[in-house]
């Protein structure tokens, strides 16, 4: 590769972080006799996002000469190396400060006081060894406000119901040190106490670091029970407990996973999407900071039914407890026997690596996914061809959600039959809720699929402080808002469909008559704008319209009239809807649509 | 050329681009092709692409190196050791290609035999590579099911250049990586249509379609009898045969078209005097040139890109058209026009010449052009030669006869294996010149700069005399001091380069800008008496820190 880098140089310490990553420096390469690259370098590539991983949380910041290290060691173009850098919103390619504190002002923290932090941080005083910004989500829902303290000096830290005393503690790196922030509330209130929890039965009872006790506790019979069955009849145990993904497309597991290991081309991979971004859901993050070794015993079966041998699994970067113990869990599974060579003494070969993003929501869809483990920017690609036989690495791969395979091990574990008995006829087994808002209890749920909004909020307490309610956003910013004339909808895909309306995520979140909804759509206009990846026209263009459009309509300065603005917004949803690539910009515009549509937002403007 | 001619009677690079795009291996060898051959390299990208492995031999860690799976840095002139050692690793090891060399060789014990004390370990001492990494390219090599060497002026630049191709022949034959679909054994052209001057006869011992001027009797009949002239058997000079014959005064009027060998002849100094000595010196170029510039006629001529009819041959022996779309300024002139109007004023009316008649002259003597019409060229997008009524669609790549082992009257000559000998650079390395000085081309200069000083380029930086890091910190100089460069024959005024891609011992100029840097005046003139080609590749130099604001004569002669 023909690298023109720069003339900026690698100081000592970004070196060592990347040779802690890559290995030290060949020394052939030195002595000027010989040296190799090509294939092998380039196959390194995948490498990309871990080393600026390692840069930024050595120094705080990926420098010149620090991007030319990496460039040169993975042999990857310093213009696309820094494409890369800058793609992602936890990386920055200027000096920072060494903590960065990324405070949510998203849709829940929003309505549960992000804006008074906000500004109480406004008035702190300027601090050298650290700076703020505006996060989008971070799913931490479920006990707002959020607050990521990103830092160099070890793991990063999340900080919940944070206030400005939150803030001191988080940018104190001697308070850093000591403090256990990792013991944090499950977030699952039906935690330890519903008999026929199937997800979340092991949520806030195994301990999530023991390997031991998740065996105690039923953990990986499924893997057992799939190598009894061997792959194929694992996956048609799988199409026949019916599952489909609950990723939000809602695709049928069982096809999936029989059109991958059919696949005559290898390698194939499998891979479990935890990059859950969705404004509004944090129910994936909750299993695999309480019961990860559930999340690697799934996608070990999803390797082996699919033939794979190799795994990954992709985690937002602003999931630091959950990155860890996820690891943890990893090393202590090939420990054990349960990942390697040589699964369960079976000859199966299966490993899994670790993925860490870096803040960007596009990389929760599957292509984009792909191209940020290859090493690239997060861009959703073309379809067809579908992952199934042009995936990761342009092989055949099975991805799923988290959620969806948390439902492999009760299906294997009891049958196909026995789960599917649970559910509708066209929704088989049960669905986590992610409840947060103007709830009594926020946290994740696990029903039945059939259970009605009204009753997912009513076991989550209702609304909150004996409030009416205004509305409810389902299934996240790609979903849409509600009235309470819907509270009698049945949570099923094949009523959302039905019913216009979507699952999405699982997001419930409610909103009581106080909430201020064009705010909210504000926000989710904002959320869009920002996360479109910019790769096709209709979504960079048009997420920055819909927000222009909304902000014009607020300040009462429409161009034209209020009616021409929301035919614009109407225009513009459509072409998005019709012409984006993939399902960012197809549902940019949902939640904006639904709210005026619903609740006749500026309709007094417009007639 | 004369290597390949030599060995296979046709002077041309064996393989289609589209091969290289299929192949298992490329062994690029003595060739920067990144830089020097950006189109040719895109194929081979495209080749690594789907697989294939790319090995590079060469003395600086090159752009193409930092391509390749596997780079050896051998010293500069060790070439024919590295072969001769990978020849004996693959014998020793039998993993040559028996059927080939029993039907389709000539010569191999004496090869083998002259091999045989190449052992790795002799090999790594003389080339510098360790043994573990020859050995790995020889049983690459030998072992791939497609495999193809492609060379260029990292071979041919020396003084015994044709042994340095017929060295890497050896290989190709040793292994059967010749005359079959995806393996070959190329020259890469540095220009769009060097290989069309070849094919046109602007070669000293060739007829046009490499008819050989003196053994090819029946050849010279037919010229004759199209021409109505004598075809007088007998060898022409090639260039450095010229500068010699003018330093014997032997030669005493020139004709150059489209050459600038005031910069590009290596002994700049002693070419420049020859020249200016002679009686007469024409010149024919597009620009102005520093050998125009001492010329006693200047021909304005037409730039053949754009501005003129006709064809050109690429690497892959591709005839292409090309077509006029601009007139020429001025009173620039088409090269056919004037030399049918010298031609006219010296007594021989040859009328209105078009390229394309000329064209059809050329298929009626050339056999191996015979059935290439301009009107199949325009048809396919270009033609490989030869066609005629036995390769009636051009040929994707030759010598497929070889392996007709039970016809030999369609075999034709066997490929004879060649006895070469390693022969260190002729331009010693001593205490007084420590340091070896390569040459070689920058992806947006072209040689002398005459074509590429016209345009500005991102990339361009001034000439430098690059230089390994560690010589840097032993003579005490930073990036962009300026150094005194000598060499035996004289000294030049440079800034130097830090470079990554030199060891200690090695340094690397261009020689694309003449007016900043006259890099041929410290190069030896050593030529391979064969090919006609000097020894710009190595060259024994010493650098010596300039004190600061005291800038030393540039170009003033050492010894």
């Amino acid at each position: 590769m023909d690298l023109h880098l720069t003339a900026a140089r690698t100081s000592a310490e970004e070196r060592a972080a990347v040779d802690e990553l890559l290995g030290p420096e060949p020394p052939d390469r030195i002595e000027g006799r010989f040296s190799r690259a090509g294939h092998t370098a380039r196959d390194q590539r995948t490498l990309l996002l871990p080393a600026l991983h390692a840069l930024q949380a050595r120094i705080g910041w990926i420098s010149e000469g620090g991007l030319n290290y990496v460039c040169e060691r993975l042999t990857v173009p310093p213009a696309e190396a820094y494409g890369v850098a800058t793609f992602y919103a936890m990386f920055s390619v200027e000096p920072r400060p060494a903590t960065v504190i990324h405070v949510c002002d998203d849709l829940a923290c929003r309505i549960n006081g992000a804006e008074e932090l906000v500004a109480r941080i406004e008035q702190r005083d300027p601090d050298a060894r650290s700076t703020w910004v505006r996060s989008p989500c971070l799913g931490q829902c479920d006990r707002p406000v959020a607050v990521l303290a990103q830092t160099t000096a070890g793991l990063d830290r999340v900080y919940v119901h944070a206030d400005a005393a939150t803030m001191d503690a988080a940018v104190d790196p001697a308070v850093a040190a000591t403090e256990e922030w990792h013991t944090s509330f499950p977030g699952a209130p039906q935690a330890g106490f519903g008999e026929d929890l199937q997800l979340l039965r092991r949520v806030a009872i195994v301990d999530p670091t023991s390997i031991d006790d998740y065996r105690a506790h039923g953990g990986y019979a499924a893997l057992r029970r799939a190598m009894e069955l061997g792959p194929e009849a694992t996956v048609q145990e799988i199409s026949d407990a019916k599952l489909l993904g609950r990723g939000g497309a809602a695709f049928p597991t069982g096809v999936k996973w029989k059109a991958v290991a059919e696949q005559s081309v290898h390698p194939h991979y499998a891979i479990c999407n935890a990059d859950e971004s969705e404004p509004g859901t944090f129910k994936d993050r909750v299993v695999m900071e309480s019961d990860p070794f559930a999340v690697i015993e799934a996608l070990t079966i999803a390797g082996f039914a699919t033939g794979a041998e190799k795994g990954f699994l992709y985690i937002r970067g602003e999931y630091p407890l959950a990155t860890e113990r996820l690891q943890h869990a990893i090393a202590e599974a090939r420990r054990h026997g349960f990942l390697g060579e040589d699964v369960m003494e079976r000859g199966v070969v299966f490993d899994i690596e670790l993925r860490r993003g870096a803040g960007a929501y596009i990389c929760g869809e599957e292509t984009a996914l792909f191209n940020s483990i290859e090493g690239k920017r997060g861009e959703p690609r073309n379809k067809p061809p579908f992952p199934v036989t042009h995936g990761v690495f342009g092989k055949p791969t099975a991805i799923n959600n988290v959620e969806t395979l948390l439902n492999v091990l009760p299906i294997l574990e009891r049958g196909a039959q026995a789960y599917s008995a649970v559910g509708t006829e066209g929704s088989t087994g049960s669905r986590l809720f992610c409840l947060s808002g103007h709830v009594e209890r926020p946290g994740v749920y696990e029903h039945p699929h059939g259970v009605t909004l009204g009753e997912a909020i009513a076991a989550a307490g209702g609304v909150r402080d004996g409030k009416a309610l205004k509305a409810v956003l389902l299934g996240g910013a790609a979903g849409g808002f509600v009235g309470p004339d819907r509270l009698d909808a049945r949570l099923t895909f094949e009523d959302a469909r039905e019913g216009g309306y979507t699952l999405g995520s699982g997001v419930v979140m409610v909103l009581d008559e106080d909430t201020d909804l064009v705010d909210l759509c504000l926000r989710i206009a904002r959320f869009f704008r920002d996360e479109s990846c910019g790769q096709c026209v209709p979504c960079r263009v048009g997420t920055v319209r819909q927000e222009e459009a909304l902000h014009r309509l607020v300040a009462d300065r429409p161009i034209g009239s209020a009616a021409d603005e929301l035919a614009l917004l109407e225009d513009v949803g459509q072409v998005m809807r019709d012409a984006s690539i993939c399902g960012l910009g197809q549902t940019a515009a949902n939640a904006v649509r639904s709210a005026i549509a619903t609740f006749g937002l500026f309709a007094e403007d417009a007639s | 050329m004369v290597g390949l001619a030599t060995v296979f009677g046709a002077g041309g690079g064996t393989s289609s681009y589209e091969e290289v795009e299929n192949t298992d291996l490329v062994l690029l060898w003595g060739s920067n092709a990144r830089a020097a051959h950006p189109i040719f390299f895109h194929h081979v990208l495209r080749g690594t692409e789907r697989g294939a492995r790319l090995i590079v031999v060469d003395p600086r860690r090159t752009e193409s190196a930092a391509f390749g799976d596997l780079w050896l840095g051998i010293d500069v002139g060790t070439d024919i050791a590295l072969s001769n050692t990978l020849a004996r690793e693959i014998i020793a090891n039998d993993l040559q290609d028996h059927t080939f060399i029993a039907g389709a060789t000539e010569n191999f014990e004496a090869y083998a035999e002259s091999v045989a004390d190449w052992t790795l370990e002799r090999g790594a001492a003389v080339t510098g590579v360790p043994p573990g990494v020859i050995r790995e390219v020889a049983h690459a090599y030998a072992k791939a099911d497609r495999a193809m060497i492609c060379w260029t002026l990292g071979i041919t630049e020396h003084h015994n250049a044709v042994d340095n191709v017929l060295s890497l022949i050896n290989l190709g034959l040793l292994t059967g990586h010749v005359g079959v679909y995806g393996s070959g054994l190329n020259p890469l052209r540095g220009q769009n249509n060097v290989q069309g001057g070849g094919d046109m006869g602007a070669i000293p011992n060739k007829l046009p379609g490499f008819q050989d001027i003196v053994e090819n009797a029946e050849a010279r009949a037919r010229f004759e009898a199209a021409w109505g002239r004598p075809i007088i058997p007998r060898y022409g000079w090639h260039l450095s045969d010229m500068f010699e014959a003018m330093d014997r005064g032997e030669l005493t009027s020139v004709y150059v078209i489209g050459e600038n060998p005031v910069n590009s002849e290596a002994d700049a100094h002693h070419a420049r005097k020859l020249l200016e000595n002679l009686d007469t010196l024409i010149v024919q170029d597009i620009v102005m040139t520093n050998t125009a510039a001492i010329a006693d006629v200047v021909f304005p001529a037409t730039n053949a890109a754009f501005e003129s009819d006709g064809t050109v041959t690429n690497s892959e022996r591709r005839v292409q058209r090309v077509r006029k779309a601009l007139d020429p300024p001025g009173e620039a002139k088409d090269d056919i026009w004037i030399i049918t109007q010298l031609a006219k004023r010296l007594g021989y009316e040859w009328g209105e010449l078009s390229p394309h008649e000329a064209w059809e002259e050329l298929r009626t003597l050339s056999p191996m052009h015979a059935n290439m019409s301009w009107e199949l060229i325009e048809e396919r997008g270009g033609v490989q030669w030869p066609c005629n009524d036995e390769f009636p669609d051009g040929a994707q790549f030759l010598h497929a006869r070889l392996w007709e082992f039970d016809d030999p009257e369609k075999q034709g000559r066997k490929a004879p294996f060649s006895v070469v000998l390693d022969e260190p650079p002729v331009d010693e390395l001593t205490e007084a010149f420590p340091i070896r000085l390569t040459t070689g081309r920058r992806l947006d200069s072209y040689n002398t700069g005459v074509q590429t000083g016209m345009y500005t380029s991102p990339l361009r930086r001034a000439e430098a005399v690059e230089i390994s890091a560690a010589d840097a910190q032993e003579l005490g100089l930073a990036d962009g001091e300026r150094v005194l460069v000598s060499s035996r024959r004289g000294e030049v005024e440079a800034p130097v380069r830090i470079s990554s891609a030199l060891r200690k011992g090695l340094a690397f100029m261009t020689l694309h800008f003449p007016d900043q840097v006259e890099t041929n005046i410290l190069t030896i003139d050593a030529t391979d008496p064969r090919s006609g080609t000097a020894e710009f590749k190595a060259t024994a130099i010493r650098i010596e820190k300039l004190p600061a604001g005291d800038p030393a004569p540039i170009g003033g002669a050492s010894e």
